[in-house]
């Protein structure tokens, strides 16, 4: 899995790609909380465009940011997902949890 | 009785893709329906993360096997590790919500597979996944 983070003053895009699962979960799960944390951001957005996989863990990490993010009265929001990712969040009944949008261009604009 | 295909992989994180893909493989072989697939390597994975996270409890050099079978109309995925024993069985499984942080592992192991068979066997946990095709074998 790889992760690039695109970052203005106070709005982030982590664009991840790759499957995320017990490996390379705890790599997404520490960008979010830097992001959302250290850097303080006010707006996270993740693309999962180019994720074909989630696991648990990988839930577990977006949960999480959500958390984080609700915290500090942040926006995190997913975008991008396929039907595997889609399908994992529905099954653990978070797809509605979460602010879902097709892509980075929707997100913005919402 | 072995499996039609069989895997051993350390319990390192890093081998679990490699494990999704044979499942993936073995499924596409038996012409499982795309969709059917995806749930059932989500299953798997999941089984083989508890071996590392819980059994294993997070020790990277132990080993996990996998045995992939049919029986019928079913799909039967084995798997064996020596760690502590850990019955998925043993554990409740509210549905998920937005605050808990585990637990989503087993209620999607449940959520996917037909069966969850567990037994101790010597030093050895062993999990029986299955699963009823939607689209009988060979019809494809």
């Amino acid at each position: 899995m790889d992760i690039n983070v695109k970052r203005d003053a106070d709005r982030s895009i982590i664009e991840v790609s790759g499957d995320i699962d017990l490996y390379s979960s705890p790599k997404l799960r520490d960008t979010v909380l830097d992001l959302l944390g250290k850097r303080d951001q006010k707006s996270v957005i993740v693309n999962l465009s180019n994720v074909d996989y989630i696991d648990s863990s990988g839930v577990a990490s977006l949960v999480e940011g959500l958390q984080a993010a609700k915290k500090r009265s942040a926006r995190f929001v997913l975008v991008g997902l396929k039907e595997g990712p889609r399908r994992v969040l529905e099954l653990t009944l978070l797809l509605n949890v979460f602010e879902v949008h097709a892509t980075e261009e929707d997100a913005l604009k919402a | 009785m072995p499996g039609e295909v069989e895997l051993t992989i350390a319990s390192h994180p890093r081998w679990l893709r490699l494990a999704r893909s044979v499942v993936q493989d073995y499924c596409a072989a038996l012409d499982v329906p795309d969709t059917q697939t995806q749930s059932i390597v989500v299953a798997v994975d999941e089984a083989l993360s508890n071996v590392m996270k819980h059994a294993y409890g997070g020790d990277c050099s132990k080993l996990v096997s996998l045995s992939c079978s049919t029986h019928g109309n079913e799909l039967e995925f084995e798997i064996r590790d020596e760690g502590a024993a850990f019955n998925p069985l043993d554990h409740d499984v509210p549905p998920p919500d937005e605050l808990r942080s585990g637990g989503r592992g087993l209620y999607l192991i449940r959520a996917i597979m037909d069966q969850i068979e567990y037994r101790r066997d010597g030093d050895s946990n062993c999990v029986r996944l299955s699963k009823k095709l939607d689209t009988p074998l060979g019809s494809a």
